[in-house]
């Protein structure tokens, strides 16, 4: 009888080891210690972004609204070629130049940058025909070419003729922000 | 006196083997140490693992709220202005990069030709991998001065590839001509010492103009 006990202890110590700690530890607490391992993962990632957020905050609040608005200006939020088209009427009459036709293309799906791989920036091309003076067409092309809005003539065309009237055909791009 | 045989003597002698008996190695006990202590380890284990499971899974609860109370201090629509913000820039700065101008082709062109050289058409084309094709046809008052404008091209390292074609002679000895030539993207690109120069420039495109005018069309 005296030695069934230590036999019996070591039996119950192999059966406690395989049926509750092995499986346990291997398990269970392997799967939370994995578990809290990644949070603290996602703890410290969240603490970085605290401080890149205040970071971020910062800087963007060193720009000035002007800047910002000029950001807006240069490149839109959305097409409106209607006002873009109305500065080039403006621009055209204040150069001496009559714009005789404007042509804006159907927009087609996926049109824009393809120079680039895809980017988060649309574009159109709309063409124009106008008449004038060299020097007035000199003065209209340069303020296309310094416009708040970025404007790119793609295509130009310049005919010339005896009177002094020349004929212009453009292609003038537009960019917005998608 | 002599003592009976059927009296037993008190004298047990002593063997050998007592002392051997003493020294040899208890095995009983040694398995009873080994059952018993393999018993209470396994307890201490088992219950010590019970603990730390139960510790961990506060740990993990604690970390999880934690974890809650960091997502929800994330103001998304923050987030989302500056990778608005950082767009726009990024993409600003690209579109600068590669924004067409062509003031200083028609400058360098005009400079280039000489007074007897009348362009009657230019046509500037450019191509998405922002290559500027220059087409023009014109008339010269002569071969010579054809030559000139041609030479001065030639030497010209932004105008590449100039070619003149279709010659003619008119009734008149005017020479007409076609041209083509690839334009240097430094000619029809945007840098920031073109902008230094136009910021200057507008008030005095006129008088370029002017200049221009005599051999441009």
């Amino acid at each position: 009888m005296n030695r069934m006990l230590p036999a019996a202890g070591l039996v119950l110590a192999f059966v406690v080891f395989f049926i509750y700690i092995s499986p346990t530890y291997s398990g269970p607490v392997t799967t939370i210690q994995a578990t809290i391992a990644r949070e603290q993962l996602a703890l410290n990632a969240a603490a970085s972004f605290g401080d890149k957020q205040k970071t971020l905050a910062e800087e963007k609040n060193r720009i000035t609204p002007e800047d910002i608005a000029r950001l807006e200006t240069l490149l839109p939020s959305s097409v409106d070629n209607v006002s873009a088209i109305l500065s080039l009427t403006a621009l055209a009459a204040r150069s001496g130049v009559q714009i005789s036709s404007i042509s804006v293309p159907q927009p087609t799906q996926g049109a824009g940058d393809v120079t680039t791989p895809p980017t988060e920036v649309g574009s159109i091309d709309m063409t124009f025909s106008a008449t004038g003076s060299y020097q007035a067409f000199r003065t209209f092309i340069t303020g296309i070419e310094h416009s708040t809005r970025l404007l790119d003539v793609t295509n130009l065309t310049v005919k010339g003729s005896d009177t002094g009237v020349y004929g212009y055909d453009m292609t003038v791009r537009l960019y917005w922000l998608r | 006196m002599a003592v009976p045989p059927t009296v037993p003597t008190s004298f047990v002698p002593r063997s050998g083997s007592l002392s051997f008996k003493n020294s040899a190695f208890d095995f009983g006990g040694a398995f009873a140490f080994l059952g018993y202590g393999a018993f209470v380890l396994a307890l201490l284990a088992a219950g010590g693992l019970f603990a730390y499971n139960w510790y961990l899974g506060t740990v993990e609860a604690a970390k999880q709220a934690d974890l809650q109370k960091a997502e929800t201090s994330i103001d998304t629509s923050t987030v989302e202005s500056f990778i608005r913000l950082n767009t726009h820039l990024s993409e600003g700065k690209r579109l600068l990069s590669g924004h067409l101008i062509f003031s200083k082709a028609f400058d360098l062109i005009a400079s280039l030709a000489p007074t007897t050289v009348r362009l009657t058409s230019i046509s500037i084309l450019t191509s998405d991998a922002h290559t500027a094709v220059l087409s023009s046809t014109g008339s010269a008052a002569s071969f010579n001065a054809l030559a000139v404008f041609s030479d001065a091209l030639g030497r010209e390292s932004q105008i590449k590839n100039a070619v003149f074609s279709g010659l003619g002679i008119g009734k008149n000895g005017e020479v007409s001509f076609s041209l083509t030539a690839n334009l240097d993207q430094s000619l029809t690109t945007f840098s920031v010492s073109s902008a230094a120069d136009a910021s200057g420039s507008l008030p005095s495109a006129g008088a370029t103009a002017t200049t221009s005018a005599s051999q441009t069309p």
